[in-house]
């Protein structure tokens, strides 16, 4: 019997079965998300788990040892509400992400651009202004400690050598000065970041602009301004970013240097929070401060990055 | 070849059948009706003869597994055993003393490891809350007695219950009675304390009889003292306050006094209030006149404790308010000078000039450890005559055990601080009570933010004592204090 013939074997073609939508997508992404998977699980466990779990806490009064949490709801949020502190805190946060943003840019900006022609001592330079950032945030606040010590410090004994002794103080124990001395610590290790971003940002700028905004006629500032920074618009808004995630979140070298002290004169919220829960047994109202901190942080960088986007667009 | 004749290795010439003897279910001892190879009757006649040796074999194995446990048990005992411990020997010297601690109960034990880590008080507060409570912590904490400190542990159920082992080792019967208390919560016997501070004043003889100068017996001798002490050049008192804790001894001297310790008791057990105008006379007394007075460093409040000491170690300060835990470091760095430790000076209006004491740290066995046993002798080890030498002639503590002190080579100012000591609850020596051991952590954070804003001149002593009684009463629910009597 012929097998070719219309109503035989070979009458429909052989076929595979069709693929449905989601195996296709499968197929098509499986290597990627396997690669992606132990990362996505780490995150998972380390940071979203955890976060949930923080916001459980802050709607419980656990002092962080006993097996029962009794549940309070918002009480905690309320009480945070009314936390002479928690506002103290926060002002200090405010302060220290506003001038801890503003200052390392200006700086950063100013060495990058000194050393973008690449003048004699580059690397060298280049080295020198990064090296605070290899170190770490206890090393650097332990040796600031020693510069503002007010009995063998070399800061005060500088200032008595030229004469300055009116400014010689107790720059840790003086609560209308501290919180600006250790911001000037954080500010002096974080010059290093913004200034090597900055210096590989500026290795974009196009120098055909540069010299054809002299030719027009434009000063120092002008070019600046407004042919530089624009170009630099993508590189600032990450190290903007950065800057402002990293300040609402400072904890290491406020508790190195101060612990808070004194007399509350340079807590920030993330140091408030840590003496709740680790000092005064308070996990559940820490749990909810860190909720707010991290809210506030979340917010502040959206409105930035768009508002960035809407100068830019 | 048939299918199941594939899987046998037996071919179908083995198998032989053997007649089927009349009645149902009758099995012959030679096996008939029974499928075998051939030659199997023979192998049936041999059957019976190898059960017996199967049954001894058997009846061995029996006795051995019967056996098996005690022996393994005892192969257990000397399995190697891994004890965490966590103090705070951080001082160097002793750190060392600690180590040799450990290597002698080890060397006597050499199934037992131990693996030390040493934290500041500071961070040992901060951390080991989280390490136990996770139940993979720590076998044995040094940790500071007291309801905001080991209380809160105590409370969570997290420490082990040692009053077994304290009889067991007789530790009841060596440990002083008020020590004890300290570390006991709710009935139950939790820590075997390791320091009995005691809170005064040094002075350094040696330069104050250079200088022609006498010890101030009153407050107001010494405002007079400082004055006398600025002109010839001296700092008066080394007081350092960066870290906040350094004014509780402060606080807890004049308080003491002008409250009296029955006093302090009652407000410890949360009877009156700390909002009183003898606390505020307490609080006006040191961080009020002295602060005036021009008695403390300038820019106290930016000195480290560390550094604050070293003025007295070097000479430059004359006076030193802190604890008798700094007898080591005084006697390693003050070769040269003679040392002198009275109570603070009288205040007027007050009780009297009163010692405080307390308990310092004890040590600690967690809940969740694999090792009750091997953590209970190593504890019993460290309160040992060998040991106790070793941390009073070497550490500088003062144990609040019975101890042979003859083959100790105690210092002057030890033996001062011993007698002192010694003379609890005689006539004419007050003891008074160490307020932050025995405090809920509120209180104490009030008192550290709380004195450093006076020190700074921006609060008042009134302002202060208000802070005082309501972080009192925030943290009095968690509060249970139980001072030594």
């Amino acid at each position: 019997m012929r097998t070719d013939m219309p109503g035989t074997m070979l009458e429909a073609p052989l076929l595979a079965p069709p693929i449905s939508p989601a195996r296709r997508s499968w197929r098509r992404y499986r290597a990627g998300i396997l690669f992606v998977l132990p990362a996505l699980i780490l995150y998972l466990v380390f940071m979203v788990y955890p976060f949930f779990q923080s916001i459980y806490f802050s709607l419980t009064s656990w002092n962080g040892v006993t097996a029962v949490k009794e549940w309070v709801g918002f009480a905690n949020y309320g009480k945070l509400m009314g936390d002479g502190l928690f506002w103290k805190s926060l002002l200090h946060t405010v302060i220290w992400v506003i001038i801890g943003t503003i200052a390392p840019i200006v700086v950063g900006m100013l060495l990058a651009i000194l050393l973008w022609r690449r003048p004699k001592g580059f690397t060298l330079f280049r080295t020198i202004f990064f090296m605070p950032q290899v170190l770490s945030t206890v090393v650097i606040g332990i040796v600031w400690n020693w510069i503002y010590n007010p009995i063998f410090g070399i800061l005060n004994e500088a200032l008595d050598a030229v004469g300055l002794e009116d400014l010689s103080r107790g720059w840790l124990g003086d609560p209308d000065v501290a919180l600006y001395a250790v911001l000037a610590a954080a500010i002096w290790a974080t010059i290093g970041f913004v200034f090597v971003i900055l210096l590989a940002g500026l290795q974009n700028v196009s120098k055909d602009l540069l010299e054809a905004a002299t030719v027009d006629g434009a000063n120092v500032w002008q070019r600046f301004w407004d042919v530089t920074v624009p170009q630099l618009a993508g590189v600032l808004n990450v190290v903007i970013a950065l800057l402002l995630i990293g300040g609402f979140s400072v904890f290491d070298i406020v508790f190195v240097m101060t612990g808070g002290g004194p007399a509350n004169a340079t807590e920030v919220l993330a140091t408030y929070t840590y003496k709740e829960a680790f000092t005064q047994n308070n996990v559940g109202y820490a749990s909810a401060l860190s909720v707010v901190i991290t809210a506030i942080s979340l917010i502040a960088s959206v409105v930035f990055i768009r508002l960035r986007e809407r100068q830019e667009a | 070849m048939p299918l199941a004749a594939q899987f046998s290795r037996r071919t179908m010439a083995e198998r032989v059948t053997m007649p089927v003897p009349a009645g149902p279910g009758t099995l012959l001892p030679s096996g008939a009706g029974m499928t075998v190879k051939s030659g199997a009757r023979k192998e049936a006649e041999k059957m019976p003869r190898s059960r017996p040796w199967i049954i001894a074999l058997s009846a061995t194995a029996l006795l051995f597994s019967l056996a098996a446990g005690p022996l393994l048990g005892d192969v257990q005992a000397q399995e190697p055993v891994e004890l965490r411990v966590w103090d705070q020997f951080t001082n160097p010297a002793e750190s060392d003393n600690a180590d040799a601690i450990y290597a002698a109960f080890t060397e006597q034990n050499p199934n037992v490891t131990i693996t030390r880590e040493a934290f500041s008080t500071d961070q040992i507060r901060d951390v080991v809350n989280t390490a136990i409570s996770s139940g993979t912590g720590p076998d044995l904490i040094f940790y500071d007695a007291g309801p905001g400190y080991a209380g809160v542990l105590a409370d969570a159920n997290l420490l082990l219950p040692l009053d077994d082992y304290a009889a067991q080792y007789g530790w009841d019967e060596r440990i002083a009675a008020p020590a004890a208390e300290a570390t006991t919560n709710d009935g139950v016997f939790l820590g075997m304390p390791l320091q009995t501070d005691l809170i005064g004043m040094y002075y350094n003889q040696t330069l104050l009889e250079q200088e022609g100068m006498t010890i101030p017996e009153t407050l107001d001798d010494l405002v007079a003292f400082c004055g006398e002490a600025t002109e010839k050049g001296y700092i008066p008192i080394a007081f350092a306050d960066a870290e906040g804790y350094e004014a509780f001894w402060q606080f807890s001297m004049t308080a003491n006094q002008t409250v009296g310790p029955d006093g302090i008791r009652a407000l410890l057990n949360n009877e009156g209030s700390w909002d009183s105008p003898e606390i505020v006379a307490a609080i006006e007394a040191f961080f009020v006149t002295l602060r005036d007075a021009g008695c403390l460093p300038e820019d106290s409040v930016a000195i480290p404790y560390d550094d604050g000491n070293s003025l007295f170690y070097n000479g430059e300060a004359l006076l030193n308010m802190t604890g008798s835990w700094l007898v080591a470091e005084i006697e390693e760095f003050m070769p040269d000078y003679e040392v002198g430790f009275v109570p603070f000076p009288e205040i007027e209006g007050g009780v009297g000039r009163v010692w405080i004491s307390g308990v310092g740290s004890a040590w600690y066995i967690s809940a969740a450890t694999q090792h009750p046993d091997e953590a209970a002798a190593f504890v019993d080890y460290l309160f040992s005559q060998e040991a106790l030498e070793k941390w009073i002639g070497v550490s500088r503590y003062f144990v609040p055990v019975d101890a042979d002190l003859a083959n100790i080579d105690v210092s002057p100012l030890s033996s001062q601080i011993i007698e002192t000591l010694q003379a609890a609850g005689g006539e004419g020596v007050q003891f008074g009570y160490n307020v932050d051991v025995l405090a809920p952590p509120e209180f104490n954070e009030a008192m550290s933010s709380g004195f450093q804003a006076m020190l700074v001149g921006d609060k008042t002593a009134e302002q202060q004592a208000t802070d005082l009684q309501a972080a009192w009463e925030e943290g009095m629910p968690d509060s249970e204090a139980t001072p030594s009597s």
